[in-house]
């Protein structure tokens, strides 16, 4: 163990000088954030293995990433990766669903396994000194689980009661239901932990067969951030996980998505609220987009920070609501842009023509040099607490091997976006932030805006929150 | 606690990890000034990323309300925002930004705290910031009105549209008869409705003065530096009286007491709240263990028998807040759909009573140790959780130095301690439920609260 537990390296490694085409702004941030290098290692099975050293604290956090998430989930049974990756724990070849539990916890580790549409993640964070009875449990959990029957069935009820339970709280399924009004049939709309309907059609053999399919080394990326020797590690993982057989699944991305034409809008009626919850957009970017950093340079100023035009519409000038948001979701697939807030049964409408208004000032002002400046140190300035510790750095190296952008690239566009021009402003704003194309839903006391929701397309559909499915 | 603002929605749920960390003899390394307007500065110099975490903590929170001005602690916190006199209304967020930094705040019951995240060079504008309001905080009466509405609609989310929020201002409304922990930190919505001008100039005559704050630097800076900034902006701000001392306290429950609220929804929840001692009071510690032996982690005692064996429940958690007066330990299920909640909360109850009749094994405490010390030093893994551990144990637990005897004080924990606060503290007599009990669609209308009933 180091003597002292904050004897901690120079920053230096984590900044750059300032590129050439930030320069020419004069007035961006003397130094861009830039991610730290990370070593890049395929075993012979074909695991992807990240390395990054970091030595202030004697921790270590591994996630492992697989390309397979709900996308791969076939129709009818959504929710089927999502309970594959939780019954993990559920019981092994050598221990059971309580034994891991037991190993897990006294250690104090902390483990998670969970999916999105591109893909599962499994993380464990601990005390270096740890490292073998880590290592030793959460190889045993990926690569031995035995999915009993008994635990399958109970994990399916206990998260259709989960969804239920969401259902009670509108801001914890109201983007659920956007996703879906918004992708429709496209496998973006279906959820990532299922629904109701969905869990119950899914069978322990259903379970097993993904497990096959899907779990190989191949597969997988192993990212370790943390307080350990690379090479050593490296050997410990070749050991641990050297041995894991399989093939990978055939990559099957989404397709692209159809972004809306027109105007659509869901109520879903919540007959006890007393604030209707909105979520208004569209299509918006994947994950390689080269726009991206100069979206994120305008979103910032449109509905990313507290000052931005939406917030300060919503909350400072009007009081309408606690907080106004909007956001790029990017994703394999070109994932969604989402404007989001709520308010007052009694003031839904001037609040939601509010959020109109804004976009269509977006659309007509734009922003001035000094606005530009300003979102661009803001941004640089959240960059370092975003990196800051090891399972934030795990998951990031996961993240973008799973998104294929290198290092290099993420660290290029952090320089790029510091260039964002008036006319790259513009041009964002004119492609990627429709004001006449939406999609909108509304979680909400339909007794009360049923006829507000009417004024914002021809047809609204309508749900009620107790019915299964989004 | 409210926060002044959501950082991030709540459906992104980031993925909660953490670590176990042994530290024998550790050295936070922290250095202290104390100005002589009486205001207590911390610093940790830590340039490992080169950014720093400002947090200014104030001994004031609902704690020092009473009725009328319930929630005002918190409508205040939100005031801070809106303009003082070098900084009118807007600046202070859009300077912040500009220069790349940014900010929230919290409220709890005891305290107000602010917190600032910014790029190292940008130390001395932020002085510049917090002084100002500090010192000269306006009140524009039409942000007034705006603002109310703000934390309406912040109530509105957090308790009113929030099945658990609602339930627990309930319990606690019921299980704290006398003493100010009686009302949430969010305040009762009439309140709300009418706190006034004066209410806010009063309560920043009565809480803000720097004699009654800790500030609290964590990051890539001088301590030297700190300290010089803090004389020239901070120190000038005369100091006044602190809060009045809160007289009251919770006289001693003499029996069970039982609530329902009836409300919309597919599951029903039970909050049960026993009293417990405060942070600086016996048994903090232990209590922290009882909370990780019952339900932190699918091996602890209640998730293993409610949810995973007789599968009763979906969720059970527990926990108590370091408070400076007595508050309550409380125990949170919400049963499966179907299942009776008397069911659940007698499955509570039996586990409870196997833990102080039979008391634990040394592989089970050690288990519970291992577990908090990690959680507990999983908080200071970034300089933003770290300033606010560290100005958390100066205020509430009276010294940052007691930080470093975390571990030690857990260690002490014996198996009999554990059994004995078992036995002292959930106790029928000491114990207050709370049930929600899920209406039907058609009854929605008569439930919902007051403000809809026109």
């Amino acid at each position: 163990m180091k003597g002292n537990l904050w004897k901690l390296v120079s920053s230096a490694a984590l900044l750059i000088a300032l590129s050439a085409a930030a320069a020419a702004q004069n007035t961006a941030p003397a130094q861009v954030f830039q991610l730290p290098a990370f070593q890049h290692v395929k075993l012979p099975n074909g695991l992807t293995l990240l390395l990054l050293e970091k030595h202030e604290l004697p921790l270590i956090s591994i996630e492992l990433a697989l390309r397979s998430g709900s996308v791969t989930d076939p129709q009818g049974k959504e929710g089927l990766a999502s309970l594959t990756a939780s019954l993990l724990r559920k019981g092994t070849a050598s221990r059971s669903s309580e034994q891991v539990s037991s190993d897990l916890d006294f250690i104090g580790m902390q483990y998670n396994a969970q999916v999105d549409q591109d893909g599962t993640h499994v993380s464990a964070d601990f005390l270096k000194k740890d490292l073998d009875s880590a290592l030793a449990v959460l190889s045993d959990v990926v690569l031995h689980p035995t999915f009993p029957e008994d635990e399958a069935k109970k994990k399916i009820a206990q998260q259709q009661d989960s969804i239920r339970a969401a259902k009670d709280e509108a801001s914890r399924v109201l983007q659920l239901y956007f996703m879906k009004f918004l992708y429709g049939d496209h496998p973006y709309g279906r959820p990532a932990n299922g629904d109701e309907r969905s869990l119950a059609a899914i069978s322990r053999d259903d379970i097993a067969n993904y497990y096959r399919q899907n779990y190989a080394p191949g597969n997988a990326i192993l990212a370790v951030a943390g307080d350990f020797d690379s090479a050593a590690m490296q050997s410990k993982i070749a050991q641990t996980f050297g041995n894991w057989n399989g093939k990978a699944p055939a990559s099957a991305p989404a397709p692209a998505p159809k972004p809306v034409s027109g105007k659509r809008v869901l109520l879903v009626d919540k007959p006890d609220a007393t604030q209707t919850y909105f979520m208004i957009g569209n299509i918006g970017i994947n994950h390689t987009n080269p726009d991206r950093g100069y979206i994120d340079v305008v979103n910032t100023l449109f509905g990313g920070r507290f000052t931005s035009l939406f917030n300060t519409e919503l909350r400072i000038k009007s009081g309408y609501s606690y907080g106004a948001y909007s956001f790029f979701n990017e994703m394999k697939s070109p994932g969604p842009f989402i404007m989001y807030s709520f308010t007052k049964n009694a003031t839904t409408e001037p609040a939601i023509d509010r959020s109109f208004e804004v976009l269509g000032r977006l659309h007509k002002d734009g922003f001035t040099p000094d606005e530009l400046v300003s979102a661009k140190k803001y941004i640089n300035g959240s960059l370092p607490p975003e990196y800051e510790t090891t399972p934030q750095l795990a998951h990031t190296m996961t993240t973008l091997e799973l998104s294929g952008i290198t290092r290099e690239q993420f660290n290029q566009n952090l320089v790029k976006l510091q260039g964002t021009s008036e006319a790259d402003s513009r041009r964002m704003i004119d492609t990627y932030f429709p004001d006449q194309n939406y999609a909108m839903v509304l979680i909400g006391k339909a007794g009360e805006i049923q006829k507000i929701a009417a004024k914002y397309a021809p047809n609204v559909a309508t749900k009620k929150i107790s019915d299964p499915g989004f | 606690m409210k926060y002044r603002r959501l950082y991030r929605l709540p459906f992104i749920l980031a993925a909660a990890l953490a670590f176990a960390l042994p530290l024998a003899a550790q050295n936070f390394n922290i250095q202290e000034h104390t100005l002589k307007n009486g205001m207590k500065v911390l610093v940790q110099e830590d340039p490992s990323i080169p950014n720093v975490a400002l947090y200014t903590f104030f001994r004031v929170g609902s704690r020092n309300e009473h009725e009328g001005i319930t929630g005002l602690s918190h409508f205040f916190e939100h005031m801070m925002f809106n303009g003082a006199k070098k900084y009118g209304p807007g600046q202070f967020d859009k300077t912040m930004e500009a220069a790349g930094g940014s900010n929230n705040a919290y409220t709890s019951n005891d305290l107000t705290v602010y917190q600032d995240w910014f790029p190292n060079s940008q130390l001395e504008l932020i002085f510049d910031l917090e002084s100002d309001r500090v010192q000269n905080l306006a009140f524009d009466p039409k942000i007034v009105e705006s603002e109310r509405q703000v934390v309406y609609s912040e109530r509105r989310l957090s308790v009113d549209n929030n099945n658990f929020g609602l339930l627990e201002e309930q319990l606690e409304a019921t299980a704290i008869m006398a003493h100010p922990y009686h009302w949430s930190v969010i305040g009762w919505p009439s309140d709300i409705e009418k706190w006034t001008l004066d209410d806010l100039k009063s309560y920043f005559a009565k809480g803000y003065s720097p004699s009654n704050a800790t500030m609290v630097v964590v990051g890539d800076v001088k301590a030297d530096n700190v300290f010089s900034l803090a004389e020239k902006y901070m120190e000038p701000i005369p100091a006044h009286d602190p809060p009045p001392p809160v007289r009251t306290i919770e006289p001693r429950q003499l029996g069970e007491r039982r609530i329902e609220v009836h409300k919309f929804a597919q599951l029903p929840i039970i909050e049960i709240g026993y009293h417990v001692p405060q942070a600086q009071g016996p048994d903090y510690y232990t209590l922290e263990l009882l909370q990780a032996l019952l339900t932190t982690g699918e091996s602890s005692r209640l998730y293993r028998s409610l949810v995973d064996q007789q599968q009763l429940a979906i969720q059970v958690r527990s926990g108590h807040d370091a408070t400076i007066d007595p508050f309550l330990f409380t125990f949170t299920v919400q049963p499966r759909q179907g299942v009776a909640p008397e069911k659940a909360e007698q499955a509570l109850y039996a586990e409870i009573d196997k833990l102080k009749s039979t008391g634990v094994d040394d592989h089970e405490l050690q288990k519970a140790k291992n577990q908090v010390i990690s959680s507990y030093y999983r908080s200071l893994r970034s300089i933003n959780r770290r300033a606010n551990v560290i100005g958390r144990y100066q205020v509430l637990f009276g010294d940052y130095h007691k930080l470093a005897n975390a571990e030690q004080e857990f260690n002490k924990v014996s198996a009999a301690d554990i059994q004995r606060a078992a036995k002292e503290y959930f106790d029928v007599n000491n114990r207050t439920v709370a049930t929600l009990i899920p209406t039907a669609e058609k009854a929605a209308d008569n439930n919902a609260p007051a403000e809809e009933k026109q």
